[in-house]
């Protein structure tokens, strides 16, 4: 566990450094990616920027809806660079939805963007999980393993590094099917339906999860959906045989 | 593999029904059963329980956590020496001023396990704060907690359930209020 890179007087706070190297690395994938399947990369990766932009900028105007009179007293609290201070889900959705208006707006065929932007979530995801490991979060459960790993007083499940692992595994998969011939638009619920089955796999293990009815965790719930929908759809994108 | 399976509609339906009702034999051998009869162990996350404790304050006098429960409290812990947290009383005096009357409680933890138990009056009375003032001498609620960063603010509910935490600082007087004021507006 590394929260906090001290240099000198400068707390360099290692999740969000590494969040930081993740999403470089994603914009520069996409701009590559773009590149090989015939899109303008440098257009995508600056869709790419837009959603994360506008939805950071979503996310925290969502968050301060919760009390408009304080934040219309003290405007300049808009700007506060407290990460805490977001609504993630509305950010995500709106960081999305302006993603695919921006796609639109540079006249970028949206199938094959899709495919370019598939290899991002699982960079995504392993930066996310080397920043968990970092700052002790997403903890696994307490286990007496040959590789388990010493955190919050226990040996516990390193669910951190099995979701690293599961993410480069999937970054694998979306490199093995590459070239294949897949319809285009089908390598995205690939990887998110990866991502899923890693999930549901890694969450039960997890110390910390939470749970929804009946004692079942929120996290496994979400990616058994997630998982259906990607088995459901990636049949239906390839084209019909003749 | 991918395309063998996709080759044939029949192959995927096999492949796709067996991988889900793996995913749900785990999921539900993986529920927790304590959550079942409707207990949550407390802990320093989001929508569980905060973990009481009891320390004494500046003035001597003893607080403990689950006697403020039916009020919205604001658990703050801080150091002298972290600049963010200087920067931040000012707005946490604020609110102290103008939403106690509502059910607001401050609790302002320093962390003197990491600090100078001597700096901490002088550190009150230059910032002119008058809420209480706990005495974290052997880091047991900075360690509870888990607290990785000063200062670290946790927000809870008058059910005594973490509503919200913010790691790091400074905070000002908005961002504190867009959290609390619908925590406010619940009925006791």
């Amino acid at each position: 566990m590394l929260p906090f890179i001290q240099l000198g007087p400068l707390a360099i706070n290692t999740p969000g450094l590494l969040l930081l190297i993740g999403f470089w690395l994603a914009v520069w994938l996409v701009e590559r990616e773009g590149d090989q399947l015939g899109l303008r990369g440098t257009a995508l990766s600056g869709a790419l920027m837009v959603g994360l932009v506008g939805g950071l900028i979503a996310a925290r105007l969502a968050f301060a809806a919760a009390a408009p009179a304080a934040y219309l007293e003290e405007p300049l609290a808009l700007l506060a660079p407290t990460l805490s201070a977001l609504d993630l889900p509305f950010g995500l959705f709106i960081g999305i939805l302006l993603l695919l208006f921006d796609t639109q707006r540079r006249q970028i065929v949206l199938r094959p963007a899709l495919d370019a932007l598939a290899p991002t979530l699982p960079l995504m995801a392993l930066s996310l999980a080397l920043a968990q490991l970092a700052g002790g979060d997403a903890y696994g459960a307490a286990a007496n393993l040959p590789w388990s790993i010493y955190l919050w007083e226990e040996w516990r499940h390193p669910t951190q590094i099995y979701a690293a692992v599961a993410a480069l595994i999937t970054l694998a998969l979306w490199w093995r099917t590459r070239s294949a011939p897949l319809a285009p638009a089908s390598r995205l619920p690939l990887v998110i339906g990866a991502l899923a089955l890693a999930q549901i796999g890694i969450e039960g293990l997890r110390g910390d999860s939470a749970l929804v009815l009946a004692g079942l965790r929120t996290g496994q719930v979400v990616g058994f959906g997630v998982l259906a929908g990607c088995l459901w759809i990636i049949p239906k994108l390839q084209p019909a045989k003749a | 593999m991918i395309f063998w399976l996709l080759e044939s509609q029949r192959r995927w339906s096999i492949f796709a029904t067996l991988l889900l009702l793996l995913s749900a034999g785990w999921t539900w051998l993986a529920r927790v059963p304590d959550a079942a009869n409707g207990a949550r162990i407390p802990s320093p996350r989001v929508d569980f329980p905060a973990p009481d404790f009891t320390l004494q304050t500046l003035n001597a006098d003893t607080i403990r956590l689950s006697d403020t429960r039916g009020q919205v409290v604001v658990l703050n812990v801080w150091a002298t020496w972290c600049g963010p947290c200087r920067a931040e009383m000012p707005a946490i005096q604020q609110l102290h001023t103008t939403q106690a009357q509502q059910g607001l409680v401050i609790l302002a933890v320093n962390s003197t396990v990491q600090d100078d138990a001597a700096a901490v009056q002088g550190f009150v009375q230059e910032l002119g704060l008058s809420f209480p003032i706990l005495l974290d001498r052997d880091g047991t609620v900075t360690h509870t907690y888990r607290v990785q960063a000063l200062p670290t603010t946790f927000v809870i509910d008058r059910q005594g359930v973490i509503r919200k935490i913010f790691y790091g600082g400074p905070l000002n007087e908005a961002t504190l209020r867009a959290t609390l004021d619908p925590l406010l507006q619940e009925a006791p």
